[in-house]
């Protein structure tokens, strides 16, 4: 398992170099400009080409990439053009936020998905099982950023529960960082769970279905037995590949419910910067939540090689 | 089956156990508590005791009190610094504050002179040597300042005394009083690095704490010069969406909304939990820039017949609660240089559109194609442009709509004037003319100008504001701006389409908030819990 670890993380810094070139180019591309934004429409051109220069943004392209990628290797990932502070310190601030919602949303995901999806599959066809199947589709096709107001309608403002928006750290007062990540973490895991549950539900009626779950049965193996140590794990690495992906859909999803929800993640660090094109900070939101990605891709592929010893980098014979 | 049962129990009581768990979350925290009522019951008061918390549409990205003319920036930055002027916000005439009073010496010489008892949030004591210091980072290229044209005529500064300064002029220019209100004061030869991070201002409240895309706040500072420190600490939470901002508001989690959407205004009349203030239709303008440096639009044949084609009357009535007025002059209907007379101009009337069309030499619309942009995030300006585009169909133009997210509009109108038409909010925090029409003014004439104003075209309008810029007598300068107004509305220089009021609301309990229909000049320092 080392080994294999050891060679899927190194197979992740050509990857981290190709995103940098590929989040440089991109951000780049948009069109705007940090000068024209920080000094309004009513700016010169004198004005504006002032700016540009003491911003560094008259040198070739090629220059600030090399500029950028040999600070990011030193763990510098630059200042802000807008607020002057470094970025580390703004991704600093925002990542536990986001880092909170994510977990939060997930763990609400589980444990909304597996529960429902165990129940559904093997009560298939029964008032639960539908019940469950249009709960899904509907949280497929419901916008986070509606469901979010609905709950916030709610739960904040009807029934004065929960609060309606915000972020407390909670190293500065936990029990109001919980309430106050409750109808965000909602809004992202229900999303989140609806299709995790599909999936779930569909390979565990597949697995169900095989023989050795007949040959157990006829072995007279109790039937919660058969469930959860056979079919369950077996179900499992499907629906771990599905969590890899929904997660990263997570990374997406975030930007939408601290909008809503006014959390300052991630997410609306990155959103504002490309507001204001203050590139330096977009780039290092982007070049992280990639990093985040490559991170989660590299638990999933582990958690493969745990679920099942045969997929394992050079084992013989093994599925790769 | 049995099994089956078992799972699903023990999913039921996970789901139980998780409910109770919320449920107590929900009930307990150290925060104060608010009473579990609609919001069509009696709301209780806002919470008694912590800050008063205003929700902020955005953050700034600085603390350099001249470095950006954001709106969210600016209406935090009047609560910590402080300039000579202040706008009234009854009449938006410039009133004296840090100045006590100035006096013109000669058409190009100006003596201010200040309180001797104001200090700095540090102790340290305003002095005319930190005004001049002021006013030169406020002109600086570099500092970033889009107001900066408002002092161009500045030439030199002279300090007098510890509270006397001489503004020398390069030419004349009322307009400089105007920018006098613009100037924030800063301590002499602070860094711009410092300026940029750190706030040291004179005003009554202190800067405490800026965490950037989440809140800031600021305490009262209980040795403000005037002896009157606010009641309480304010927190600006920013909150970008309208719709959280309001959510916010009505379930406690702050007590002031600022420059409420007008379309919003009907639905929170209906909420008990907060009251609605609203200011005159002042400062605040829907304007739509007319290019004339596209060929069809340099005739002003067709940009008259645009004019006719909007039907601003409805616009108001049916997206803004009837709350904007339909304006047809580019000064604010609260000020001085306001002229009654161009009230009624251009009412919507597509057949004199028509006729003005034909005989710019487009008979039905017939080869005028025209693209109007705006940028996103303001859905008063789609709506407006859609109905535009509507009644320009039924002229038989081509309008295409476009919706540019604010950067690219920016780019797009101010670098590469690539539009015909564009919707834009004019808020100058000026009702002095000489400002509005100032190198950086919204209605600048000059290379960046996005309108009809060119000094070749239009000669005669160029010497009338001039003159008004020139002349320090307030009737001869109201007799040249309404001679201004006369010509502007007569070439249609460019398109003024409704003034618009702010909107403000305060949760019940709440109390202090004066409605500036600047909000620029908006002052909290009264806010109080009763």
């Amino acid at each position: 398992v080392r080994t294999y670890m050891t060679v899927r993380l190194a197979s992740t810094i050509p990857v981290l170099f190709l995103i940098t070139l590929i989040v440089f180019a991109i951000t780049y591309l948009i069109p705007g400009d940090p000068a024209t934004v920080m000094l309004g429409p009513d700016a010169s051109p004198d004005q504006i080409a002032a700016v540009r220069e003491e911003m560094g943004l008259n040198s070739p392209l090629t220059v600030r990439y090399a500029r950028w990628v040999s600070r990011v290797a030193q763990g510098d990932l630059g200042t802000s053009y807008f607020s002057q502070t470094p970025v580390s310190v703004l991704v600093r601030r925002a990542m536990p936020a986001s880092v909170q919602l994510m977990l939060f949303g997930t763990l609400i995901a589980l444990a909304i998905s597996i529960p429902a999806a165990l129940i559904s599959a093997t009560r298939k066809n029964s008032a639960f099982d539908m019940l469950a199947t249009v709960g899904a589709f509907a949280g497929i096709s419901t916008p986070s950023f509606w469901l979010g107001i609905v709950l916030v309608w709610l739960f904040a403002v009807r029934w004065r529960m929960l609060p309606a928006s915000g972020y407390v750290p909670p190293s500065e007062d936990l029990v109001r960082n919980l309430r106050g990540m409750i109808l965000p973490s909602i809004t992202l895991g229900l999303i989140m769970a609806a299709e995790l549950m599909r999936y779930l539900r569909a390979g565990l009626l597949k697995t169900l279905a095989d023989d050795y779950i007949l040959t157990a049965r006829m072995k007279g193996v109790r039937e919660w037995l058969i469930l959860l140590r056979h079919a369950f794990k077996n179900a499992l690495i499907p629906f771990v590949t599905v969590l890899g992906l929904a997660l990263a859909q997570l990374l997406g999803g975030t930007i939408v419910i601290e909008e809503v929800f006014a959390i300052p993640g991630m997410g609306r660090l990155g959103l504002n910067a490309i507001l204001n094109r203050d590139y330096m900070v977009v780039q290092a939101v982007v070049l992280v939540m990639a990093a985040a990605f490559l991170l989660v891709n590299l638990v999933v592929d582990i958690l493969y090689s745990v679920l099942d010893p045969r997929i394992r980098l050079g084992s013989r014979g093994g599925v790769k | 089956m049995l099994t089956k049962v078992s799972v699903g129990r023990s999913a039921g009581r996970l789901l139980v156990l998780a409910l109770a768990a919320a449920l107590v979350l929900s009930g307990c925290s150290k925060g104060t508590q608010t009473p579990q009522t609609g919001p069509d019951q009696p709301q209780a008061a806002a919470k008694k005791e912590g800050p008063i918390t205003v929700a902020l549409a955005g953050d700034t990205t600085t603390l350099d009190p001249s470095g950006t003319e954001l709106i969210t920036w600016a209406i935090v930055r009047n609560q910590v610094f402080e300039a000579l002027l202040k706008m009234d916000p009854k009449t938006l005439e410039m009133k004296p504050h840090i100045a006590q009073s100035w006096k013109w010496e000669d058409p190009t010489t100006l003596s201010i002179t200040i309180r001797p008892n104001v200090t700095f949030h540090d102790g340290q004591k305003l002095t005319a040597e930190d005004v001049k210091f002021s006013i030169l980072h406020f002109v600086d290229p570099t500092t970033g300042s889009p107001f900066r044209g408002r002092m161009a005529s500045v030439q030199a500064i002279d300090v007098v005394s510890e509270t006397e300064l001489k503004l020398r002029l390069s030419a004349p220019d009322a307009g400089v009083i105007g920018g006098l209100g613009q100037v924030f004061l800063v301590k002499k030869d602070t860094p711009v690095e410092t300026l940029k991070a750190k706030a040291n201002g004179t005003g009554p409240y202190k800067l405490v704490e800026w965490q950037q895309g989440n809140f800031i706040k600021l305490e009262p500072n209980t040795s403000y010069w005037n002896g009157s420190a606010p009641a309480q600490p304010l927190t600006f939470k920013i909150m970008s969406q309208m719709e959280t901002r309001i959510s916010s508001a009505l379930a406690g989690d702050v007590d002031v909304l600022l420059d409420v959407d007008l379309k919003e205004v009907p639905r929170l009349q209906k909420e008990s939990a907060v009251s609605l203030l609203l200011s005159s239709p002042g400062d605040n303008m829907w304007v739509a820039y007319l290019n004339a440096r596209r060929p069809a639009l340099k005739d002003e044949r067709v940009r008259k017949a645009l004019a006719y084609a909007l039907d601003r009357e409805t616009y108001v009535k049916a997206f803004q609660s009837g709350l904007a007025k339909v304006t047809n002059s580019p000064h604010s209907a609260l000020g001085a240089f306001y002229d009654k007379a161009t009230e009624g101009q251009y009412p919507y009337d597509l057949k004199k559109a028509a006729a003005l069309l034909a005989e710019a030499g487009y008979p039905g619309g017939k080869g005028l194609k025209l693209t109007l942009v705006f940028p996103s995030g303001y859905p008063d300006l789609k709506t407006g442009s859609e109905m535009w585009q509507s009644a320009l169909a039924e002229l038989g133009v081509q309008a295409e709509v476009k919706e540019l997210e604010l950067a690219a509009w920016s780019n797009a109108v101010a670098k590469q004037f690539d539009f015909d038409i564009a919707w834009d909010i004019k808020q100058d925090g000026a009702s002095d003319p000489a400002v509005l029409y100032s190198t950086t003014g919204s209605f600048a004439p000059g290379p960046t100008n996005r309108n009809a104003m060119f000094e070749d075209t239009y000669p005669e309008l160029t010497a009338l504001l001039k003159q008004g810029k020139g002349t320090l007598d307030p009737a001869e300068r109201v007799a040249t701006y309404h001679k201004v107004n006369e010509f502007w509305n007569e070439h249609m220089i460019q398109y003024t389409i409704a003034a618009k009021p702010v909107a403000y609301a305060v949760r019940k309990g709440v109390s202090g908030l004066d409605p500036h229909p600047s909000i620029r000049y908006l002052d909290l320092t009264k806010l109080k819990r009763q």
